[in-house]
């Protein structure tokens, strides 16, 4: 008969830990408020064997919901390290082993001067016909 | 961005390319030999897709090869509509805008080698036309050509000109008599014979001549080298299966009775990384 508590233990480590696809999803969530739904933030979730792929993908409603990936994370089960490989920048991968280096590797990614003006090219044709 | 061709062999295999263009989240369909008209096809494809899909502007369509997409709507435009092609010009909404040209050349069936060989170059010739009009040679040819990858048609400088190395394409043209003749990149040499992990070829025969390869790749993708840093031998797949539908039969060879006697093909062209500094 398996221990009442066997599984406590789990539920209270998994609340100190925020998952990397969440941290991605914030980001994601981001780009739609910001852009008031013109660009759609959104992410695809892929598990391999013991690695978790997930992918910012990009959708414009007004463009017949095309969609693009601007980037793509992968880290194993355990959570970390994160390794961050650019879709729209020609860019080295870029590699986290916390939280905060993820989050701060997600700013510099998202703020590379591909990823800005194609975002600002893509809303400047969602506006046109919105 | 994602591509699929399928030589749908004259069969109602609506369903099963509904499927498979939801499966991939394919974003231009080509397809040859359809029994649905491009409206009921459109519209299958928009319904279980889930976004609207598109056939090209009425003007300048080809009789036997036809191209769908889910692009914005005035992203893809008729270039030339012929008796066995179509080129279409492509403006994405991100990246730079590229010629696809949709193929399905004759059958060997009715013609001889030298007839295949002169069609190829005419072809190549039309291409080279429309890429002189458009002012640039970022062009992908997709379709059902009918021959081999080393068939002379494909691999000879006045025919596509398509070879098997990435590194011999990226030296862009070639000299010959004095004329020079821009390369294509052909990847279907890639999935030749039992080494691949798909099927030996995209369509079966089993001839009674001496010669006979039982396996070809008749249906095959051509990539200019100025598209190559966008387009990634991993990403063509031989495809087996279509929704749940199997495509192969109990011998490994592409089932007539369930889908077509052509197996389909996909492949992806990173295009929005195609930006000045890019290419």
């Amino acid at each position: 008969m398996p221990s009442k508590d066997l599984w406590n233990r789990l539920s209270t480590e998994a609340q100190d830990f925020v998952p990397p696809s969440k941290i991605l999803k914030e980001y994601a969530d981001s780009l739609t408020e910001a852009t008031n739904g013109l660009l759609v933030g959104w992410v695809d979730s892929l598990g391999k064997v013991d690695m978790m792929t997930h992918t910012f993908v990009v959708r414009v409603p007004a463009l017949n919901n095309y969609t693009f990936a601007v980037l793509r994370i992968r880290h194993p089960l355990t959570g970390y390290p994160v390794s961050l490989y650019p879709e729209l920048a020609a860019a080295q991968p870029a590699f986290a082993g916390s939280e905060e280096e993820l989050r701060a590797n997600l700013e510099d990614a998202l703020r590379e001067p591909k990823v800005q003006s194609a975002m600002s090219a893509l809303l400047a044709q969602a506006a046109t016909i919105s | 961005m994602q591509l699929l061709f399928w030589n749908l062999g004259n069969r109602p295999l609506i369903d099963p390319l509904a499927d498979l263009v939801m499966d991939l989240r394919a974003d231009v369909v080509v397809l040859a030999e359809f029994t649905e008209s491009p409206s009921t096809i459109t519209a299958t494809l928009s319904d279980r897709a889930n976004r609207r899909f598109f056939e090209p502007p009425y003007g300048l369509r080809s009789q036997r090869i036809q191209v769908f997409h889910s692009l914005p709507y005035a992203a893809v435009q008729p270039v030339y509509g012929g008796a066995h092609e179509a080129i279409m010009r492509v403006v994405p909404p991100l990246g730079r805008e590229f010629l696809l040209v949709g193929v399905h050349l004759p059958s060997l069936l009715h013609r001889t080698d030298d007839d295949q060989q002169a069609k190829c170059e005419d072809l190549s010739e039309l291409i080279r036309r429309c890429e002189e009009d458009a002012g640039h040679r970022r062009t992908v040819a997709v379709g059902d050509f009918n021959v081999d990858p080393f068939h002379r048609g494909i691999v000879s400088a006045k025919g596509m000109h398509a070879v098997s190395s990435r590194a011999v394409a990226a030296r862009q043209q070639r000299t010959v008599d004095g004329k020079t003749y821009p390369f294509f990149y052909n990847p279907a040499w890639s999935h030749l014979g039992d080494r691949s992990p798909s099927p030996p070829g995209t369509f079966f025969y089993r001839s009674s001549h001496h010669v006979a390869y039982f396996w070809h790749s008749f249906d095959q993708v051509l990539v200019r080298p100025e598209l190559l840093p966008v387009f990634s031998d991993e990403s063509v797949s031989v495809l087996t299966k279509a929704g749940a539908r199997q495509l192969l039969d109990t011998e490994g060879r592409p089932d007539g009775a369930s889908g077509s006697d052509h197996l389909p093909i996909c492949f992806e062209l990173d295009v929005e990384r195609t930006t000045t500094d890019a290419i």
